[in-house]
C-alpha cells in the first residue's frame, strides 16, 4: 500500500495521456478547415449544394458575354476601337492579336472556367441524392452551357482541348491537347441533343436554358458546318414551338429585357454590385457628358460603329435610328443606342446581353432554306425582319441574291450583338472583306491575312506543354 | 522642404504637383498600436525507474494587439487633395479600431532512458508534441466617404459603421525516437526518425518521416594515438546523413486560395443564391524536404589549447514549395501551389580556437568560416520558373533556372544616355522607341533592339562567403572582448533608389542626382541617369540595372565590450557576492562600399528563392551600453 499514491496516480494518468491521443490517428490533431471557406472537397454533396452549383454556373456566363463582342465583332467591318481605347483592345480591331495577349489569354482561360464548373457539377450530380426529374434537367442544362462555351471557343480557335470532366490532377491538366474542330462540333451536337433529352417545354424560369434556346444554339452550329438540311430541321422547331415572336419594333427588343424575341439571354441587374453589365459603356464614345450634347457620359470608345455599317442601311432602315452619331473634333462616332441605360457606370449596367434571339433564329432558318434551294420557303422570314424595320419587302429573288440580302439583314439586325465576324467567317468572306474595308477607309494599321481567321492559343499553353499546338500564322 | 543649394537652378524640377507634407502626415495621423503578450511554460518530471524519465511541457502564448487608426479630414493627401487644417473635408476622415488576438500552444511529451553496462552506453528518446496556432483578426471603420463629424476622432464619426473579420490557424503533430549507442566513448552511433503532420499541407499529404543517422569516431581514444597525444589531443571523424522538414508557408496554403464562393444569377427576375468553384487546392501538397550529408573532422592540439573543425555539406532542397502555372483547361485557377524541383547547396565550414594564458592575461579566440555554393538540379522538369520581382516595379529579376545558382539577379546593363540625336540614331532602342535623354542600354544578343532578352545576370543575391571572429581578453578582473562579422561575395538591389533617381518630384534625391540626369537644357553635360519622369525603356524606376545594384559584401564590428570585475574581497565587506562594471558598443563599425543604411538586407525573408533586396531596411542601431551586474 505504500508504494501507492494519489500524486502517482495523478502523474502516470498525465502522462499516459499522450499515449491515448497518439493511438487515435495523431494526425488528425492537424485536420482543420479555415472557417471562412467552404472547400471544394465537402462541397456537392446534397441536393442544396447542387442548386446553388447549377445557379452559380449561370452566373459565370456574365464573365463570359460581358466582353463577347470584343471578339465576336470588332475584329469585323461592322465596329471600330477609337484610337484612345487602341491600347486596351485595337488588338482585335485591327487584327494585330498576338499569342501573349492578355484578352486572348482571358478569352481562353475563362472560357474552361466556365466548363471546369459545368464539368464538376457533371461529375458530381450523380452521387447525389435528388430528384430524379431535376437532376435530369439540370444535366440538360449544364450541357447546353457547356455546348455554349465550346461554340464561342472552337469559333475563336478552331480546334480546342476538350475537356468533358473535372480535372483533378495536375498530370491530368497536360494530358489535354486540342481536338480537332470536327471532334468539337460533333461533342457540341451531342451535347445539345442529349440536353434537348432533359428540358421541360414549359415551365422554366426565364433566364434559363429551354429547348428553345437549345434548338437555336444547335442550329448556329449546324450553320456553321454546312449542315443545312439539319439545320433548317431544328431551326423550324423553334419557329413551330410558337413560344417566340418579333416584336413590333425592333427598339423594343433591348427594353425591357427578357420579352418574346429573347431566346436565351445572360441576365445581369445592375444595383448589385458584380451582377451588373459593363458592356453598354464600352458602345458609347468617350466625350458623352449626358443632357449636354445628349451622349450618355462614361463611355470608353471600345466598340463604335463604322461608317461602312452606318452607311450600309437601306434609306427608310429603322435599325439605323438605333444608331447614334456624335462628332467630336474630326471624329465621328457612330454608337450604338441599342443597350442604353440611364446611366452609364462600369460594371453597373441592367441590360442583358441577348446571346439567342428570334430575328436570328429566322435569318439562321432562312440562310438554311436558301442554301439548299428553298429560296421561296426562305423569303417569309427575311420579308419579316424587313418589314418590321419599315423596309419594303423582296419579291421573287434569286438563290444568290437572297444569300446577299440575308447577310445584309443579319448585318444591320443584329449589329453590336456580337455576330458579324462569325457570319463573315462562315461565309468565307471575312479576310476578303476587310482587306476591302482597309483599301476603302485606308487603315494603314489594319493587318489583313489569310491567319487570322482564326485567333492564336495564348503562348503560355504552348509553353507550358510544347506538344499543344499552336495556329498557323502564330 | 526644399534642398538648401548656393545654385538652386531647376529647383523645380524635383518638386511635384502632388507633393503633400510628411511633416503633416507625421504630425496629424494617430496609429496606436498596443502590444499585450503572456507567456508561459510549465513542466511535470517523473523518473519512476532509474534511468527513465518521463517529461511533459506545456507552453502557452497568448497575445493580442490593439491598433487604432484615426487620419483627420484636415490632412491633405492622394485621396483628400484639398484638405488642410483651414478646410477640413470632413467625409474624407478615415478611422480604424483593429484587434488581432493569437494563441499559440506547445505540449511536448517525451520519455529518455539512458543506461551503461560496462563500456557500452545506450539512451532512448520517444515523443510525442502538438502545436497550435489561432488568431483571429477583426477590425470596424466607418464606410468609406460617410463621415459626418470632427467632433469625434474614432470610427463613430461615421454613422455607418463597416468591418473585417479573419480567422487563421495552423496545428503541428509529431512523433519522435532517438536512440544512441556509443562504445567506451570511442564509437559513436545516433539514429533517429521522426514523423511530422501539419495543417499546412494538403489532406493527403500532410504526415512526413523524416529519419537521420551518425556515427563518429574518436581516433584519439584509440592505443594507436597515445604516443602523439601530447600533440594531438583530440581527432574525431564524424559523419551524418538528415532529412528534416520544411513548413514555412502559409496557413491553409493547400487551398491556394481555393473555395466555394457566392455567385447570385436572375432566374424569372429574381435574385437565386449560387456557388462557383474558384481556385484549386492541391491536396497533394506536402513537406518540402532538406537531405543534409555532413562529414567532418575535430582535432584539438595541445590540449585542445588549439582546436580546428572541418566540416563540408551537402544538402539538396527536394519538392520545395512554390506556385506552378497550370494549363488553361484547369478554368477554376492558373497555379498550382506545388512541391517540385531540387536544389543543392554544399560548402566547407571551418573553425578554429585558440585559449593562451600569458601569466595573468587569458586570450582566446574564436573564429569560424564558411562558404555556400548552391545550384539549381531541377525544377520539375521545366528549365526555368516564372521570374519573380525584386521590388515593386522592378519585375522579372530573379530567375530560377537549371543548372545556376539561387538568387540570380537579371537587369540591364547601362552604357550611358543617349545625349544626342546622332547618339540616338547609331544605338539599338527600346521596342516602342526611345527620346534623346534615355539610357543606352547594352544590346546583350546583339538583335538591333533593346527588350526583355537583353536583360543579363547583374549579380547574385547570396553571399557566397560567411564568417566571424570573436576574441577575449581577461587581466586581474579586466575582461575585453570584440565580435566580428562578415558576409561577401554578393549584391543587393537596392530598392531605396528606386524613387530617389526617377525625377518624379515627389521623393526625396540624392545630392549627387542634382548634377546627374539628362537635363534638355544641357545635353553635353556628362551624366549617369536618364530625363526626368516615366518612360516605357529602362529607367531607376522600372527596372533593376547597373545603377541600382551593388556589392553587397560588408565586415562588422558587432560588439565591443570592456568590463571590470571587482576583487571579491573589497565585495565581501558591503555584503555583495559579485559586482562588474562594464561597457559595451554594439555596432560601432560596419566597413562596406553599399551605400543604402544596412547592408544586412532581406525584403522577402520568407522566400530562398528573392535574396538581398533591400526596401528600406531599418539601418542598425549604434548603442553603448553602461552597465553594472551585482550578485547578491
Amino acid at each position: 500500500m505504500h508504494s501507492f499514491s494519489y500524486r502517482k496516480a495523478a502523474l502516470l494518468t498525465l502522462l499516459a495521456l499522450p499515449l491515448t491521443v497518439v493511438s487515435c490517428r495523431f494526425e488528425t490533431f492537424v485536420d482543420i478547415y479555415p472557417p471562412n471557406v467552404i472547400a471544394v472537397e465537402n462541397f456537392y454533396r446534397t441536393e442544396a449544394d447542387i442548386r446553388l452549383a447549377m445557379t452559380g454556373l449561370y452566373a459565370t456566363l456574365r464573365d463570359r458575354f460581358g466582353n463577347y463582342w470584343l471578339y465576336g465583332e470588332l475584329p469585323s467591318d461592322n465596329v471600330e476601337t477609337y484610337p484612345e481605347s487602341e491600347v486596351t483592345v485595337g488588338e482585335f480591331d485591327k487584327l494585330t492579336w498576338v499569342a501573349t495577349s492578355g484578352n486572348i489569354n482571358g478569352l481562353y482561360q475563362g472560357h474552361y472556367r466556365t466548363i471546369a464548373n459545368a464539368n464538376t457539377l457533371l461529375d458530381k450530380i450523380g452521387g447525389v441524392a435528388m430528384d430524379q426529374t431535376l437532376r435530369n434537367r439540370y444535366i440538360a442544362e449544364t450541357k447546353f452551357i457547356r455546348a455554349l462555351m465550346y461554340v464561342n471557343l472552337v469559333r475563336a480557335f478552331g480546334g480546342v482541348p476538350l475537356v468533358l470532366k473535372r480535372i483533378e490532377t495536375e498530370a491530368e491538366a497536360y494530358s489535354f491537347l486540342r481536338s480537332p474542330a470536327t471532334e468539337v462540333y460533333a461533342q457540341i451536337e451531342k451535347d445539345l441533343t442529349e440536353a434537348l433529352t432533359g428540358l421541360p417545354a414549359t415551365g422554366l424560369d426565364v433566364g434559363r436554358a429551354t429547348p428553345g434556346a437549345a434548338r437555336a444554339l444547335l442550329g448556329r452550329v449546324y450553320l456553321q458546318q454546312k449542315k443545312w438540311a439539319d439545320a433548317e430541321r431544328v431551326l423550324a422547331e423553334v419557329v413551330s414551338s410558337n413560344a417566340y415572336r418579333l416584336l413590333p419594333t425592333v427598339a423594343e427588343v433591348y427594353r425591357p429585357n427578357n420579352n418574346a424575341e429573347i431566346v436565351f439571354a445572360v441576365q445581369y441587374q445592375g444595383a448589385i454590385p458584380g451582377e451588373g453589365s459593363s458592356f453598354g459603356v464600352a458602345f458609347l464614345p468617350q466625350g458623352g457628358s449626358g443632357a449636354a450634347n445628349s451622349v450618355p457620359a462614361g463611355g470608353s470608345s471600345l466598340n463604335i460603329g463604322t461608317a461602312d455599317l452606318y452607311n450600309a442601311h437601306e434609306e427608310g432602315d429603322a435599325r439605323r435610328d438605333l444608331i447614334g452619331v456624335f462628332r467630336a473634333g474630326s471624329l465621328t462616332y457612330y454608337y450604338t443606342r441599342k443597350f442604353a441605360e440611364s446611366t452609364y457606370v462600369g460594371g453597373a449596367g441592367d441590360q442583358d446581353w441577348p446571346v439567342i434571339r428570334y430575328a436570328d433564329v429566322l435569318l439562321m432558318l432562312a440562310e438554311a432554306q436558301n442554301e439548299q434551294n428553298k429560296t421561296a420557303a426562305a423569303l417569309p422570314s427575311v420579308n419579316a425582319i424587313r418589314t418590321r424595320a419599315k423596309l419594303p419587302a423582296l419579291a421573287n429573288p434569286t438563290q444568290a441574291s437572297l444569300r446577299l440580302a440575308i447577310e445584309q439583314e443579319r448585318r444591320v439586325e443584329l449589329a453590336f450583338e456580337g455576330h458579324r465576324w462569325w457570319d463573315l467567317l462562315r461565309y468565307g468572306k471575312a479576310i476578303s472583306t476587310m482587306q476591302a474595308f482597309k483599301t476603302r477607309y485606308n487603315v494603314a494599321a489594319l493587318s489583313v491575312a489569310e491567319t487570322r481567321v482564326l485567333m492564336p492559343l495564348p503562348a503560355r499553353e504552348k509553353a507550358l506543354n510544347p506538344a499543344f499546338e499552336q495556329n498557323p500564322g502564330y | 522642404l526644399r534642398a538648401i543649394r548656393s545654385n538652386p537652378r531647376n529647383i523645380s524640377n524635383f518638386i511635384a504637383a502632388n507633393l503633400y507634407s510628411p511633416l503633416a502626415v507625421l504630425e496629424l495621423t494617430t496609429n496606436r498600436l498596443r502590444n499585450f503578450r503572456l507567456f508561459n511554460t510549465a513542466y511535470l518530471a517523473w523518473e519512476p525507474i532509474k534511468g527513465l524519465l518521463l517529461r511533459s511541457s506545456g507552453g502557452l502564448t497568448l497575445d493580442s494587439d490593439d491598433q487604432f487608426i484615426y487620419v483627420p479630414p484636415t490632412l491633405a493627401m492622394d485621396g483628400n487633395p484639398t484638405a488642410s487644417l483651414l478646410n477640413p473635408v470632413v467625409e474624407r476622415t478615415y478611422s480604424s479600431e483593429r484587434t488581432n488576438r493569437l494563441t499559440d500552444w506547445l505540449w511536448e511529451n517525451t520519455a529518455t532512458y539512458t543506461r551503461s553496462f560496462g563500456k557500452h552506453s545506450v539512451s532512448g528518446l520517444a515523443g510525442l508534441t502538438y502545436q497550435r496556432f489561432n488568431s483571429k483578426y477583426t477590425q470596424v471603420e466607418g464606410r468609406p466617404g460617410t463621415y459626418n463629424t470632427l467632433l469625434l476622432a474614432n470610427p463613430f464619426a461615421s454613422p455607418d459603421l463597416v468591418g473585417g473579420l479573419n480567422y487563421d490557424a495552423n496545428a503541428f503533430a509529431s512523433v519522435l525516437g532517438r536512440v544512441t549507442y556509443d562504445y567506451n566513448q570511442k564509437y559513436l552511433f545516433s539514429a533517429a526518425v521522426r514523423q511530422d503532420a501539419s495543417s499546412k499541407f494538403g489532406p493527403n499529404a500532410r504526415l512526413a518521416t523524416f529519419p537521420s543517422l551518425s556515427a563518429g569516431w574518436r581516433v584519439s581514444e584509440e592505443p594507436f594515438m597515445k604516443p602523439v597525444a601530447n600533440l594531438l589531443s583530440t581527432l574525431k571523424l564524424r559523419a551524418s546523413y538528415g532529412e528534416t522538414g520544411n513548413a514555412n508557408i502559409g496557413n491553409y496554403s493547400w487551398l491556394n486560395g481555393s473555395g466555394i464562393n457566392n455567385a447570385a444569377y436572375f432566374f424569372d427576375n429574381r435574385r437565386t443564391f449560387g456557388a462557383v468553384q474558384n481556385g484549386w487546392p492541391n491536396a497533394n501538397l506536402t513537406w518540402e524536404k532538406n537531405i543534409q550529408r555532413d562529414f567532418g573532422l575535430e582535432a584539438g592540439f595541445l590540449n585542445d589549447r588549439y582546436t580546428l573543425t572541418v566540416d563540408y555539406y551537402d544538402r539538396r532542397t527536394t519538392g520545395m514549395l512554390f506556385d506552378k502555372d497550370l494549363p488553361g483547361v484547369v478554368g477554376v485557377s492558373s497555379v498550382i501551389r506545388t512541391n517540385l524541383g531540387e536544389v543543392q547547396n554544399t560548402g566547407w565550414e571551418f573553425a578554429a580556437s585558440m585559449r593562451q594564458n600569458l601569466g595573468a592575461l587569458r586570450w582566446t579566440v574564436d573564429a569560424n568560416l564558411s562558404t555556400v555554393r548552391s545550384k539549381v538540379l531541377d525544377l520539375g522538369g521545366r528549365e526555368a520558373l516564372n521570374p519573380s520581382d525584386a521590388v515593386f516595379g522592378w519585375a522579372n529579376v530573379y530567375r530560377l533556372r537549371v543548372g545556376e545558382p539561387i538568387g540570380q539577379m537579371y537587369g540591364y546593363v547601362v552604357k550611358g544616355v543617349f545625349r544626342t540625336a546622332d547618339e540616338l540614331a547609331n544605338n539599338p532602342k527600346w521596342a516602342s522607341g526611345n527620346v534623346v535623354g534615355d539610357w543606352i542600354i547594352e544590346d546583350t544578343n546583339k538583335d538591333g533592339k533593346i527588350d526583355i532578352n537583353d536583360t543579363q545576370v547583374l549579380g547574385n543575391g547570396l553571399p557566397n562567403l560567411l564568417y566571424g571572429l570573436t576574441s577575449r581578453f581577461d587581466y586581474k578582473g579586466i575582461d575585453f572582448s570584440f565580435l566580428l562579422q562578415g558576409v561577401s561575395g554578393h549584391s543587393i538591389a537596392n530598392g531605396n533608389l528606386r524613387h530617389p533617381l526617377a525625377g518624379y518630384g515627389n521623393f526625396n534625391a540624392p545630392t549627387y542626382y542634382v548634377d546627374n540626369y539628362f537635363d534638355p537644357a544641357i545635353p553635353t553635360r556628362d551624366v549617369q541617369f536618364p530625363r526626368l519622369g516615366a518612360a516605357a525603356a529602362p529607367t531607376p524606376v522600372n527596372s533593376l540595372n547597373t545603377r541600382n545594384i551593388e556589392n553587397g559584401s560588408f565586415m562588422r564590428v558587432r560588439n565591443v565590450t570592456l568590463g571590470y570585475t571587482l576583487p571579491t574581497g573589497l565585495l565581501e565587506r558591503v555584503r555583495v557576492r559579485s559586482a562588474r562594471l562594464y561597457v559595451t558598443g554594439q555596432n560601432l563599425l560596419t566597413f562596406s562600399d553599399y551605400s543604402g543604411f544596412n547592408p544586412e538586407t532581406s525584403l522577402f525573408t520568407g522566400s530562398i528563392g528573392q535574396p538581398g533586396v533591400d526596401q528600406g531596411t531599418y539601418p542598425a542601431n549604434r548603442s553603448f551600453i553602461v552597465g553594472l551586474n551585482v550578485g547578491f
